[in-house]
């Protein structure tokens, strides 16, 4: 993180936010008569000339940290020192030829536009038309930031639209609220009378709630883009400086709450209920600017749904409804029933500021959140929600499958169904790993295999076996598991499939390498046995519906039989590695294996269909598998890991 | 840091989000060859492909033998028609390890960098 960057972001973020506050304060909070009155009967200059004042500075610092900004950006970019990106142009470059120079070029010329209408506003204040361009002006300054954010790179065009939509509003409430703060306490603390005073205060929550509002709605739309999940929220870096401006704004929050239904009801009996509202109006600003540096920060690092979490909680919630009982329902239901009479007490509590309501409501609310969330609690491990850093390929099967000879089969045995020679010394039975481990979050196999399982015989294998080769373990046990799931599968889609085929080169003749998963496209795998397959192979290579169907046809020999001819169409160059963990792929139920089977890849690689043996007389396979091709899920970015699981 | 009871994890009661396609950093989707892979013709052109858009003009990929000099044909590009292909040619190569080097720079301004081998073996 570089702490130039983070500040010249947060400043600028900052700026942009009060000068937009600024006039949506004048526009909304504080109408043209009541600043005439105000005007008229306070010995201070009026909040015209404070608000231009106001909005002048933040305009200026704007500029200086939006300046800096893309000069720290240019020498992040090119990776060059500050003399270096300054001197031979790189700045230019950065303005002339990427995105986020575009778009500061831009808003250089809307933050002229908006100096210019901010010049003509304090020619006429009063006039609603220059009140409008100034708060038009100053929104688009404002909103256009969104473009300058993780939003702003989203490849495909409907989400990058909606991310950024969420971000430019998300901006705009925030502005909106922490913005228009300093013109409050202004106003609070030179009022002409305790009714004036009440009068901004309560047109300012009205703002306030306005804003809360939009910044909730559009908040959670941008965690779900960024963080993604309860893993990531709590287990990244990135996720856990969210939660901490969660945690500010929640205080905000009461602060606000405290101001709408404690003080302001009070302000015209009781004058020193001006001066609290004053303060927490003050302490609201203080969390904002906290919030805004947070932000500051947040935009440069990593978003949590990129990173592996490292989870900090010996329990995880598992939300699958269809795994309650009826009594957990109903307890379930009972808690919001018993919450919604809490959130009561506590509005009543804070309106009639009796602490001996509000407190016992708090606890209350406190309590049926802990009950309702611990019926889904279950155990969790740091790594529970770690993604895989080794790909779930070939390569790594082998190699995972390898060490499972060497140090698991005895108790697990050769299969992995738990049934090695050792087995039957145990005091209890090793886990049947090719049924459980698709069922298990492959951070929780991870876990298990490095620390073992307490009280019983699963030793832990870290460090004798590094993160990586654990790692491999993992896959190969995704593999055999996925390899035991296929059995089941049937010439029909299987839309719940949890067989997952792992990604591996080939190479055709004159195309160069391919890959199963890198090409994003439905394949068909041809387990071949020569001569048995002859006449299928010769049949899918003169039949173009599959071609047109978008149906690659991979043709790989199983192990045994020799590969096709140098120059038979359908020949692919693969690993050795390729046919032994194929083969695996196409048992019978009974455990034989198939001389010929062919398998149906979706373009997230998840095995989808799958016919063992050649085609019958009068069968049309191809007929069938362009039909099944045609109800495969499409590619998704989702990392097939997470199509499944808890 | 731990906490002994699932309450600490409450964010209310909705459902586990799925994780949704995000954006952010340029991080390696795959390539062609594939990385670590052993390949039996030279390619023409390296391909790599990235989780986002990259800015053109501050991202690009070298490839080096096994003595370190550089034998692409110096054409890095971000490709016309998809803004996170990143490619380069190469002549044809001789058997041999190989090491692919790429600095890239995300539309939202992230640098993100790394490396990988292929080997060819006819
Ligand atoms: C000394 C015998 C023994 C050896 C060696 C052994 N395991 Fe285990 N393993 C067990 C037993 C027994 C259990 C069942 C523990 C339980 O019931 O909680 C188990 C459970 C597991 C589980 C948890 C599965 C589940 O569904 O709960 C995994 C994963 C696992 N073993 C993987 C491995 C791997 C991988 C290796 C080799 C690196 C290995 N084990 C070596 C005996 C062994």
């Amino acid at each position: 993180m570089n702490p130039a960057l983070v500040a010249a972001r947060a400043i600028h973020f900052g700026a942009s936010m009060l000068v937009f506050g600024e006039w949506v304060f004048v526009a909304f909070v504080a109408g043209v008569a009541w600043r005439r009155a105000f005007a008229a009967s306070t010995r201070t200059a009026g909040l015209d000339r404070h608000a231009f004042v106001f909005a002048t500075a933040a305009l200026a610092a704007s500029a200086l940290s939006g300046i800096a900004w893309v000069v720290l950006e240019a020498m992040q970019m090119a990776g060059v020192p500050i003399a270096q990106a300054v001197a031979n142009g790189t700045v230019f470059v950065v303005l002339e030829k990427t995105e986020f120079g575009h778009l500061f070029a831009w808003r250089a010329l809307l933050w002229l536009a908006l100096a210019a209408s901010l010049v003509a506003l304090r020619v006429k204040p009063s006039s609603r038309a220059r009140i409008g361009v100034a708060l038009l002006g100053a929104g688009a300054y404002l909103a256009t930031l969104a473009a300058a954010g993780h939003a702003a790179a989203a490849s495909d065009g409907s989400v990058r639209a909606m991310h950024v939509g969420a971000d430019a509003l998300h901006l705009l409430a925030a502005g909106g609220w922490l913005g228009a703060l300093p013109p409050l306490v202004y106003c609070l603390m030179h009022a002409p009378s305790a009714q004036a005073a009440a009068r901004v205060a309560r047109r300012f929550s009205v703002l306030g709630i306005v804003c809360v509002a939009i910044l909730i709605a559009s908040g959670i739309v941008n965690s779900l883009f960024l963080v993604g999940s309860f893993a990531a929220l709590f287990g990244t870096a990135y996720g856990q400086l969210l939660v901490v401006k969660l945690a500010l704004f929640a205080v905000m929050l009461a602060l606000a709450a405290t101001n709408r239904l404690r003080l302001t009801p009070r302000l015209a009996a009781d004058n020193s209920s001006l001066r609290s509202l004053a303060r927490n109006a003050r302490l609201e600003l203080a969390g904002g600017i906290a919030i805004v540096a947070i932000v500051g920060a947040l935009g440069t690092m990593v978003p949590g749904a990129h990173r592996s979490p490292r989870w900090p909680f010996d329990y995880a919630l598992d939300f699958t409804l269809g795994d309650l009982s009826a009594a957990a329902l109903a307890l379930l239901i009972a808690c919001a029933v018993f919450a919604l009479a809490a959130v009561a007490l506590i509005i009543t509590g804070m309106r009639r500021s009796a602490l001996r309501l509000s407190i016992p409501g708090c606890i209350a609310l406190v309590v049926l959140a802990a009950v309702s969330t611990s019926i889904f609690a279950v155990p969790a491990f740091p790594t529970t929600f770690a993604t895989s850093p080794v790909p779930y390929t070939v390569d790594t099967v082998s190699q995972g499958a390898a060490s499972f000879a060497k140090d698991c089969s005895g108790c697990h045995g050769a299969d992995a169904r738990g049934d090695g020679p050792l087995a039957a010394t145990l005091p209890k039975k090793p886990a049947n790993l090719a049924e459980h481990a698709l069922h298990h979050p492959e951070g929780n196999l991870f876990w298990w295999i490095a620390h073992g399982i307490a009280e019983t015989p699963m030793p832990a294998f870290s460090p004798q076996i590094g993160d990586d080769g654990i790692w491999k373990i993992v896959q190969y046990l995704v593999a055999r598991a996925s390899a035991e799931a296929a059995t089941s599968i049937g010439p029909r889609v299987d839309t719940a499939s949890m067989s997952r085929a792992p990604d591996f080169g080939y190479e055709i003749a004159g195309e160069g390498q391919r890959t199963l998963a890198g090409d994003r496209t439905p394949a068909l795998i041809v387990l071949y046995t020569l001569p048995q397959s002859d006449a299928r192979l010769s049949q899918l290579a003169s039949d173009h519906r599959l071609v047109h169907g978008k149906v690659r046809v991979i043709a790989i020999p199983l192990p045994g039989s020799p590969p096709l001819p140098d120059d038979a169409a359908l020949r692919a160059q693969v690993e050795p590695a390729i046919p032994t963990i194929y083969a695996t792929f196409v048992r019978a139920a009974d455990d034989r294996t198939a001389l010929h089977a062919e398998l149906l890849v979706d373009a997230n690689g998840i095995v989808r269909a799958r016919w063992l043996g050649v085609p019958t007389n009068g069968v049309d396979r191809d007929a069938q598998i362009v039909a099944a091709a045609q109800h495969l899920p499409a590619h998704s970015s989702m990392p097939a890991s997470m199509h499944h699981g808890h | 840091m731990k906490f002994g009871h699932p309450a600490v994890a409450l964010v209310g009661a909705c459902a586990w989000f799925a994780s949704a396609p995000a954006a952010a950093h340029a991080f390696l989707d795959h390539a062609i060859p594939a990385v670590g892979s052993t390949v039996h013709e030279s390619p023409q052109s390296i391909r790599l492909w990235f989780t986002e858009q990259l800015e053109p003009a501050f991202s690009h990929v070298q490839v080096v033998d096994a003595s370190g000099k550089e034998i692409d044909k110096g054409d890095s590009h971000v490709d016309a028609s998809d803004a996170s292909v990143l490619a380069v040619g190469v002549p044809a190569l001789a058997p041999g390890k190989y090491r692919v080097q790429w600095r890239v720079v995300s539309v939202d301004t992230h640098v993100t960098e790394g490396d990988f081998t292929f080997e060819i073996k006819p």
